[in-house]
């Protein structure tokens, strides 16, 4: 049996498992450069069941738009894309970790969504709302725990396109 | 160096809380050798708080796609000795994974970390959350707590006074040799705080 592995988190060592589980990176042991044991660990001891394991899905895309439009403009769609998926997981009952996203324009000027499950927070450089916007850069981070990482991809992806029809990756 | 490393749940605001930190020690520093590098882990393969720390002008290292509790612990440690021997930094923050134990990157780094001269211990804690994260993920959120030398309660303008001192008081039951403070990142943080993280007050 190969012992050398990747959990990522959520893998919960046991009596099953091929590699020495005998320890636990939660209480106290600490993987350094001169381990023997090349494997790495999940937090698996932190979730009752799989309901509750963490989906991570993150993507970075540059973005042009059939017509300009106005930073404000930008951050609504934007905003409103974070809430469908927001409003999909709660109503999954899924724990939503964070959802963030981070936009930044042709000119430099950024925008920061972040949500926990409650309001999506958004934070702006200086002029965003009123910058004229047809390209721009778009990256999103999100951790949420109960649904799979497929399922999260695809109604992530399945919101931002029907919130940003007139657009074309680059 | 002295490092100064930032733990807490997912959206508990450790990155806004960075900024506030990161802009005051900045502004201390009075020097033009580099006084601040900041290391930005993410569990996803893409980040975003360093984009966001970045367009504050900071210097960010990035460790991407694990965790350096667990699964990236080596490049932890890299980092930061290539830090250290190439600017050698009055301060490196770390800012963790909201999925990390604390203990783990203290052990780490205490053991294999060069050239540090003190470390301090940050666990930001989301008011507005507490209940239902002790409540899923008990574990986690109080071994964070417990390894705080200091626990920030963040979002405490979002939640009633007697709900901020129910969580205060649970908190210093966890861990009742830290210094908790109430804030709100969303405001301006007592400078006396960052102060004491910064170890200002103790030169």
């Amino acid at each position: 049996m190969n012992d050398k592995h990747h959990h990522g988190h959520g893998h919960i060592c046991g009596p099953e498992c091929s590699h020495d589980y005998n320890h636990n990176h939660g209480q106290g042991h600490v993987c350094g450069p001169d381990c023997d044991h090349d494997h790495d660990h999940g937090h698996g001891q932190l979730f009752a069941d799989d309901k509750e394991r963490p989906s991570v899905y993150s993507f970075s895309y540059s973005i042009e738009l059939d017509r300009e439009v106005s930073g404000e403009e930008l951050l609504s769609v934007l905003s409103a894309w974070i809430e469908e998926l927001r409003d999909w997981a709660v109503q999954n009952n899924y724990l939503v970790g964070h959802i963030k996203t981070f936009t930044e324009n042709e000119e430099g000027m950024n925008l920061w969504l972040a949500c926990t499950g409650r309001s999506v927070i958004p934070k702006t450089s200086p002029g965003w709302e009123t910058s004229r916007i047809k390209s721009f850069k778009v990256s999103l981070a999100e951790i949420i725990f109960g649904t799979d990482k497929h399922a999260l991809e695809e109604k992530t992806l399945e919101i931002f396109n029907r919130k940003l029809p007139e657009h074309k990756k680059v | 160096m002295n490092l100064i490393l930032f733990c807490g749940f997912l959206g508990s605001g450790k990155t806004s809380l960075i900024l506030s930190l990161a802009y005051y020690l900045v502004g201390e520093a009075k020097t033009d050798k580099p006084s601040l590098a900041i290391i930005e882990n993410e569990i996803g393969e893409v980040g975003i708080d360093d984009k966001v720390l970045k367009s504050g002008g900071y210097e960010v290292k990035e460790l991407f796609a694990g965790c350096i509790c667990c699964q990236l612990t080596s490049d932890l440690v890299v980092t930061l000795n290539d830090l250290h021997e190439k600017y050698n930094p009055r301060w490196v923050i770390v800012e963790a994974t909201g999925l990390a134990y604390p203990s783990s990157i203290l052990g780490t780094v205490k053991k294999y970390g060069k050239g540090i001269e003190s470390i301090k211990s940050v666990t930001v804690v989301d008011a507005e959350r507490w209940d239902e994260l002790t409540e899923i993920t008990p574990v986690l959120v109080e071994s964070q707590v417990t390894q705080g030398d200091t626990v920030l309660i963040n979002k405490v303008d979002l939640v009633s006074p007697i709900d901020v001192k129910t969580v205060e008081e649970h908190i210093a039951r966890i861990n009742p040799n830290a210094d908790i403070y109430k804030v709100s990142a969303n405001k301006e943080i007592d400078k006396s705080i960052w102060r004491k993280v910064g170890g200002l007050d103790e030169r």
